[in-house]
């Protein structure tokens, strides 16, 4: 279904306009709600951006994320669970059947690393967006650069949430 | 960064060349924007410009992964190209103080061509200078040859017209790569070494010309060997090419040959496949309606493929890859397979699995091509191109399968057609 189809626009509408009718029966909790339609928009849409206060409230609301969650699972590029329990230390390589993710550190200075995705099926089409999350903490994203040979590659500060997560073995990555 | 200044010219005014990093050579070349982690799109280009065996940069230092960084964007094109060899050849070298404004594409041949909007880089470049204080006696503007007509000197700075990176280097005061690797072919292959005849004074030499050739074939191999280990199969085989222009490199390089030949596997490759198949299209999503069957040659039974599933399973220490074509309209025809899967590894082998968007129709094929080896295979691999698409026991196929033989690794393939 394309992005900009009616039916998808007026189920999304539909359910927005739930969550608002149950916003108003009970107003305090539903204001830290993030609107499933942004939710939606935010898992598909590599160019959305959530406004700030939006996606503070995204970081603390568990049944957002929850559902973004469910989001992410359906459709996804690959899936690439967390390590088994027995992983311990940084994670440096990921693989899926679908693909393989490599985090290397820049010579060029402490603090920066790269994050190399190869896609196994070099006529796959590439996913656009990557989500990771640690253990009882919130969702990542990252727009993905345009692939070449089927593979990408980016450059993340390596204290950044994103490269930290993307290093620890109790968080799963799901590529979009 | 050396003491030189390097600029790339572009439409909006020059962008310094701020620092030129060696990263690891698992990483991709980039450019990043004044020291953020933001990487221009530019940087696949890049890439392709440094690494071997295309790449230009990788031929002068010996290393094949860097990152530079830029002190305004450098949108797509070539034109930059001049500009970050000039700026690796100052890194290299270090200790001259000159400022270098610098637009041109470098082939593989090192040199310039000509490139599109100079005019215009150069008036942005006007309007740069006018706000600097660049002394114009240890600056160059450096040009292609062979575009408009270009003015003798702007701000003071002498514009120098080049037709090569030799003459650009030699007008920024840098000497010219001491040694060349060989040129690629249009296709990127490294062009083929003519093959020498070992001298009789080599054969005849004493015991010191014997130990002095151990000595160097050391270096080599330990080279080698480390590349190999990294699983650049293909810079290998570059590198043995390469050492094999002169009379001792051809003997180091056919004794690591010969080293290569004997780590070969020895255990065959097993491969076993099957196929999912379903009365009708509309069953493939239905796991009750499904049936599995061994993958033969040719299936000929009536219903749809859904899904097709292979194993390759080798010796105890030996590495397998592999990839698995599918070829809708038959093998070979089209430019590529519709589909490349890479397969994954497990304790067991590799396994590779299809599931059909387009289900099989009659003529339709599959080839599965598996690498046995000491090593996974990292990097460009381009003999999967004839691997994956010649008949077997073709002389392309074999050529391929040979190629890789002598690099240590045995191939196995396996076809499948649909009657």
């Amino acid at each position: 279904m394309p992005a900009d189809d009616p039916i998808r626009k007026l189920a999304l509408a539909a359910l927005d306009a739930d969550a608002q009718a149950r916003a108003l029966l009970s107003p305090e909790g539903a204001r830290a709600r993030v609107s499933f339609s942004d939710l939606y928009r935010y898992a598909n849409d590599p160019g959305f951006v959530l406004a700030p206060e939006l996606g503070a409230r995204l970081a603390v609301d568990d049944a957002a994320q929850a559902d973004l969650a469910h989001l992410l699972a359906n459709g996804a590029f690959a899936h690439i669970p967390r390590q088994a329990a027995a992983a311990s230390g940084a994670v440096e390589r990921r693989e899926t059947e679908k693909a393989v993710l490599v985090l290397t550190p820049s010579r060029a200075g402490a603090g920066e690393v790269y994050l190399s995705i190869e896609l196994r099926d070099a006529s796959a089409r590439p996913p656009s967006q990557l989500f990771a999350r640690k253990t009882g903490e919130a969702w990542q994203r990252l727009a993905l650069p345009v692939f070449s040979d089927a593979q990408t590659q980016v450059l993340l500060d390596a204290d950044a949430a994103l490269a930290r997560a993307l290093a620890d073995p109790e968080t799963e990555v799901y590529l979009r | 960064m050396s003491d030189a200044a390097v600029h790339v010219l572009t439409t909006e005014g020059p962008s310094r060349i701020q620092r030129i990093i060696e990263e690891a050579p698992s990483v991709r070349s980039v450019i990043c924007l004044d020291g953020l982690t933001q990487i221009l799109p530019v940087s696949p280009a890049y890439d392709a410009f440094v690494r071997r065996p295309a790449g230009v940069i990788e031929r002068m230092s010996g290393h094949g992964a860097y990152r530079m960084d830029v002190s305004a964007r450098i949108d797509e094109g070539q034109s930059w190209q001049l500009a970050a060899y000039i700026g690796h050849a100052a890194q290299l070298q270090g200790g001259t103080d000159v400022t270098v404004f610098a637009t041109g594409e470098v082939d593989s041949h090192l040199a310039v061509r000509p490139v599109e909007h100079v005019d215009v880089k150069l008036a942005a470049l006007a309007r740069f200078l006018d706000t600097q204080d660049i002394d114009a006696e240890k600056a160059i503007i450096v040009v292609p040859d062979g575009g408009p007509e270009t003015p003798a000197r702007i701000c003071g700075i002498a514009v120098q017209r080049v037709a090569g990176v030799a003459e650009a280097l030699a007008f920024a005061g840098l000497d010219a790569p001491a040694e060349v690797g060989p040129i690629a072919n249009d296709d990127g292959a490294a062009a083929k070494p003519a093959r020498r005849r070992i001298p009789l004074f080599t054969v005849l030499g004493g015991a010191a010309l014997l130990a002095a050739a151990l000595f160097w074939a050391g270096g080599d191999f330990v080279r080698w060997s480390a590349m190999m280990g990294q699983g650049r199969v293909l810079d290998v085989e570059t590198s043995l090419a390469e050492a094999g222009q002169d009379t001792f490199g051809h003997v180091r390089a056919a004794m690591f040959r010969t080293w290569l030949g004997l780590s070969r596997p020895a255990s065959p490759v097993d491969i076993v496949g099957s196929l999912v198949v379903a009365r009708e299209a509309s069953a493939c999503g239905d796991a009750a309606r499904l049936d599995v069957r061994a993958v033969t040659s040719a299936f000929a039974a009536p219903g749809e493929i859904c899904m097709a599933e292979f194993r390759a399973v080798g010796g105890v220490d030996d590495v397998v890859v592999g990839r698995l074509g599918y070829w809708p309209a038959g093998l070979g025809n089209g430019p590529r397979p519709a589909r490349v899967m890479r397969g994954s590894g497990d304790v067991q082998g590799r396994k590779w699995t299809l599931e059909f968007k387009d289900l099989p129709q009659a003529g339709a094929a599959m080839r599965l091509v598996v690498i046995a080896g000491g090593v996974d295979i990292s990097g460009p691999q381009p003999w999967y191109q004839d691997l994956l698409a010649a008949p077997l026991n073709s002389p392309v196929y074999e050529a391929a399968r040979i190629r890789l033989a002598r690099l240590g690794f045995t191939v196995t393939s396996l076809d499948w057609r649909r009657e």
